[in-house]
This record gives structure tokens, sequence and C-alpha cells, in this order.
């Protein structure tokens, strides 16, 4: 056998393991990498892109809408640190990816050496796994332990360090995938006793409601949970992750939960009598003030991570489990049923809302644009189909609101971790992991200008990215709590903003600004006719709001709007 | 550290002799600002795997969302915990084991 070195082996085993697509940026300690990637580069793509920040959160948007492992490549020391708020976005929003970084030849370790960093130290505690690798030898295994560990049981970031003496070392290659580790159960058995008293309190609810997370996306239990919720005649809302797990116009898609979720789904989580969690975690945003949570209910909690159990809020059943696998066997056990009057009881509730929010924000009286109807008419114009890439922010919250899902991956956004920043690059990821779909990225200008770098990767990439820039000259969501919360102190939150058209133009973009609305619908269709790239800048209502609101610590019920 | 109302309890782990091991199980009592009062490390009786005895006052709804977080750590074997009192019954138990067989054996 011929020895290859531990780079040529790290890319074999990349490619191994399906690897299409990496995102990276070299430097000192991954040259020897980047070195053999030369040789592999019309079997591994690879996207260079701006900054290793973009390289993480371009591989969390590559691994949410197409399922498969998201992949970074980056150097040693900032290379590494540089990739902290990805890797810390992937493990709250459980996003399967794998971070190689290089590192300091092993006889430099704990030296202080130039651009040495303690990669484990740093990111053990926002990984499901890290591993530092100091042989040649262990290189197979330990990439190969690592997409299993990522893509299986609850995804999460893995990192491997990889020392630069283990990347020049000469090795007798071979691969065996790792599809077994004794210490870890990622697809733990069902238990059929949970099943049986689940299907029990649902078959004798009256008023059944149901809570879907983004672990019905990642165990691809869309048509399960559709059996599920038809058989039993539940209706159901979705977490901000879990939104396109059921299409808009599913009849018992009752909205959003949370914080700036609908108010029927919040206020019907206080009034059901069985409440059903499917791979969801009680975030803060969903739930408000614990105290208050749906104490009238009998609550049943499918999950597959166990230390989600209880954590947040104390529940009666606990499955343990794939949402698919669990979702399954429950429906077998459900007696068909029909609840009229109650999924009825979300209409006035729905009314309410259109009466008080949406039409303000969709067919509102003056002249100024709103955030809201730019985003409903980009996702009309699409037909609905394409893919919704946010920022955080006003941005997120007007996206996730007033875009409508009709397939399933089709919203992609920091949610645990609220990352500014995170959406121009994720559009990225999401592009080339679904290069058929149209991507639309709702970004603000806060958000647009901490990872603005990206438009060069787009530009060498010649990527087909629609970006709608929602420019209200502020920091709009911190904004909105100083208005509403803080006696309207604007502390450091005016942006004085840059002309962004010619920065586009710069990055050889197609670009547009509009301030009225009679210019929206031509300039959406100028957008997606659009070949390549395309900025449309929206110069939308300074004070803006994102309503209702639950202000943060109350209770869901008690709605602002 | 104010303990009280806090009980001492005993958590064991078994583990992976990883690198790094001690670090992501410390991690874990830091996040939740948990003082470690006694920490034992050992090779376990399994070749290959290692046993950690570390005990810390608090309460049982910190403690058991604690263990479940050591629990999920995917090169942790099994970690559970324990109170004194729970312990000494244990030991006392292990005792009445040992000696049993013996005893039957010379009768």
């Amino acid at each position: 056998m011929d020895k290859i070195t531990g780079s040529e082996a790290l890319l074999r085993t990349l490619i191994a393991e399906g690897v299409e697509c990496v995102f990276g940026y070299p430097g000192g300690q991954a040259i020897p990498i980047y070195d053999i990637l030369y040789d592999y580069k019309d079997k591994l793509r690879h996207v260079l892109v701006r900054h290793e920040q973009g390289a993480t959160h371009a591989a969390q948007g590559y691994a949410r809408v197409s399922g498969k492992v998201g992949v970074a490549l980056v150097t040693s020391g900032p290379g590494a640190t540089n990739t902290i708020t990805g890797i810390a976005d992937a493990m709250l929003d459980s996003t399967p990816m794998v971070v190689v970084t290089g590192q300091v030849p092993s006889p430099l370790l704990g030296t202080d050496a130039f651009q040495e960093v303690d990669v484990m130290g740093i990111t053990l505690p926002i990984t499901k796994w890290a591993y530092q690798v100091r042989h040649a030898g262990d290189v197979a295994w330990a990439v190969s332990r690592a997409f299993y560990i990522a893509s299986t049981g609850r995804p999460g970031p893995v990192v491997i360090d990889v020392a630069k003496d283990a990347q020049l070392e000469l090795v007798d290659y071979s691969y065996e995938p790792v599809n077994f580790i004794r210490s870890y159960q990622p697809w733990p058995d069902l238990n059929h006793e949970r099943i049986e008293e689940a299907a029990e309190l649902i078959n004798n609810a009256e008023r059944p409601f149901a809570l879907v997370g983004q672990g019905v996306t990642l165990s691809g239990a869309e048509e399960e949970l559709k059996c599920f919720l038809d058989r039993a005649d539940v209706p159901a809302a979705s977490t901000m992750l879990g939104l396109s797990a059921m299409p808009s116009d599913y009849r018992l898609n009752k909205g959003m939960l949370g914080m700036h979720g609908n108010i029927g789904p919040n206020r019907k989580t206080n009034e059901c009598d069985v409440l059903i969690a499917v791979g969801m975690r009680f975030d803060d945003r969903v739930t408000g003030n614990l105290n208050t949570y749906a104490k009238q209910a009998k609550i049943i909690h499918l999950d597959i991570d166990n230390s989600e159990f209880d954590k947040n809020v104390k529940v009666d059943v606990k499955v343990l489990g794939d949402a698919k696998a669990s979702l399954r066997e429950i429906t077998k056990l459900l007696k068909p049923a029909t609840h009229k009057e109650w999924i009825a009881s979300f209409t006035p509730d729905e009314e309410e809302e259109y009466e008080k929010v949406i039409k303000k924000e969709l067919c509102p009286g003056d002249a100024v644009l709103r955030m809201g109807e730019v985003v409903r008419k980009v996702s009309e114009a699409t037909g609905n189909k394409a893919v919704l890439v946010t920022d955080v922010g006003q941005n997120q919250m007007m996206g996730v609101r007033y875009f409508k899902y009709s397939q399933t991956r089709s919203v992609i956004t920091s949610g645990g971790l609220g990352t500014m920043g995170f959406g121009l690059p994720a559009s990225i990821g999401a592009k080339i992991g679904a290069p058929g779909r149209t991507v639309c990225l709702f970004v603000g200008d806060g958000g647009l200008q901490m990872t603005l770098q990206e438009l060069g990767t787009i530009m060498q990439e010649k990527l087909d990215i629609k970006i709608i820039l929602l420019n209200n000259n502020y920091l709009g969501m911190v904004r909105q709590w100083q208005e509403l919360f803080f006696h309207k102190r604007y502390s450091c939150t005016n942006m004085e903003n840059p002309d962004f058209i010619p920065i586009a133009k710069a990055f050889r973009i197609g670009a547009r600004e509009i301030w009225k609305r009679e210019e929206l619908e031509h300039a959406i269709k100028e957008m997606l006719d659009y070949e390549g790239t395309f900025l449309l800048v929206a110069h939308v209502e300074e004070n803006g709001k994102v309503y209702p609101m639950v202000p943060a610590g109350g209770s869901i019920t008690e709605m602002l709007y | 550290m104010n303990t009280e109302n806090k009980t001492l309890f005993t958590i064991i782990i078994f583990s992976e002799n990883m690198v790094g091991l001690l670090n992501q199980i410390t991690i874990i009592f830091t996040r939740r600002q948990l003082n470690i009062e006694t920490l034992f490390v050992s090779p376990s009786t399994i070749a290959g795997v290692h046993k950690f005895t570390i005990t810390t006052f608090a309460d049982e709804a910190t403690i058991e969302k604690l263990v479940k977080q050591l629990d999920k750590r995917v090169d942790i074997l099994k970690a559970y915990y324990n109170t004194d009192e729970e312990l000494a019954e244990q030991e006392m138990n292990n005792i009445l084991l040992t000696i049993k067989p013996k005893s039957n054996g010379n009768d």
C-alpha cells in the first residue's frame, strides 16, 4: 500500500463521507491540506469565504437546506477563533457541521507558538464533540467519527483540530466508516408504555394542541407529523426553526409560537387540555414566563435528547426517541377524531391579528414602505416556493412571519444564538446546498454590514442569491425595545449607512433601491428576473415595530399589538 | 458558597479514556455555578473505562439536569447521582453481600 500524508487522508475521508463542498480559508497551519486540495479540486469543491465566521455560517446554511453535514476548513489561531460564533450557533440550533481546524505542530503545543490557541479548550463547551489529531494514523478514524456524531441523534457541530505534523506525516490509509460508539446511543429505543400513555391522553383530549419544532425536520418526519395531526385532528403551531415542516396553507397549521408569534397559538397554549411538543425545547422565546405557561394542560414531550425533558417545563409524558418513529407509533394507537369547535376557536384570534397587526403591515394607509409588505410580496412573487434566509432582528421576525412556505427545509435563520451577520454567509451555503431553488435573503442594514465581505465570495462563486435589504438606518429590534421599554432613549442604535448600490456594483452584483410602494412590484420582478445575485435595497419605515410582541419574561397570553 | 438548604450529592461517571474529558465534565459544573467539593478519578475495573467520583452541594432538580447533561456527552458511558444516605446504605449492602457467600461456604 502506498503511504499518503495525513492531509491526503483527511481529504479522502471527507470524500468517502460524501462531502462535495467545503467552505474554508487557508492559513499557515492548514497549508499542507490546501496543497493536497490542489490535486483534489475536481472531487471536492472549495468555496473561499472572506472570513472564517462566514465559512461556518455558510456550512450551516448548506446543512440546514440539504440535511447533509456542512464542512468548514480553517487554519489555527485566529482562523479557529473566528469560527466560534458559527460553532456556538450550530450547537444551539442542532445543525450538523464538521469544522476542521489546522493546529501548530504537536511538539509546539502548549508553548504559545505562533498562531497557537487552545482550540479544544475553547470549543468543548459549544460542540457535540471535539478532538485533536496528533498522528496521521488517527485522521481517518477521527474524521469519520466526527461525521457520525455530527449527523446522528440530535445533530450538532464537531471540531477536529489537526496538528501540522499529523498533516504531513505519512500513513497507510484505510477508511472504515464509524457507525457505532459504545458510549453513544443516537437513536434511543422507544418505550411503548410511554407511547401508549401519550396516545391515551390524545385520544381523550378535547382541546389538543401540537407544538412543532425543528426536530420534525431533522428527523424527516414531515409526513408522519401530517398523518398524526390529521388522524387526531390536532391544530398545530411551530417554533421559528420548525417553520416549513408544515406548509403554510395546511388546514391545521395555525402559525408560529412565541415572542413574535401569532396570537392564536400563544393564547391556545394556555387553553388547550393536552399539549403535544414534538422536537422542540421550550425555549424562553417560545414560553415567556414559565410560571404562567400551559399550567392547565397535560404535556406530552417527544424528543430525541433526554436532557431536554423537564429542563424548562415539567412534562407529564416523556417520549424519548426519534420524532419519525415516535409519531408513527403514537399515530397507530390514535382513534380518528374531530375537534371542529376547538379548531374554529382559533379564527377570532386570527381575525383580530389580521385587523390589528397584519393589515397595518400589508396594506398601510400611508406611503411609507413596511417591512412586512416587502417580505410578503417577495414570497408571493416566488410562488411561495423559495428558501427564506434571514439575518437577526426585525428583518428576521418580519421575514419568518410574512414569508409563506410550501416545502420543508425552507427557513434558514439563526434561532438559539441570534447571530447578527448570519444571513449573508448562510445564504451562500443555502444556494450551494439547493442550487435549483430560489434563495431569498432578508437582512437589515446592521447585520449586512457585519459580514458584508462575503459579497466577495458570492462574486467569485458566481452565485444567484436574491438579497433584500430592509433598510431603516437603525438597529431596529434594539430600537423597538428602547421605544417600548426604555423611554425612547435611542442609545447607539441610529446608523449612518453607506450608499449600498455602489458597494453592490463594486462586487459586480445587480442592485436597485426603492422608497415607494409603487416601485415594489417592479423592483421584485427585476430582482427575480436578474441572472445572478441582486441586492434590492428597500427603504422602510424608520420606526417600524414587530407585533405582536410578548415582552421578555411576560406571559405568552399578554401580547402587545 | 452558601450550602444552606443544599444537599451533598455524589455523582459517579464512567467514561472513555479520552484527552479533555475532565475538562468536558467540569465546564458543565462551571456553567451552572456549582463548586466541586471533592473529585476522584481512577481507572475502573473495566479496562479502558475511567471512573469519576464527584461531590457537590446542590438541590436535586439542579443535580438531575446536571447529570443528564453529563450523560449526554458522547464519550461518557454513564452518569448518575446519589445522596450520602443512599451511598451509606449501598456500602452496607456491599459488605453484606461479600460476607454472605463466605459464611455460606463454611457452614
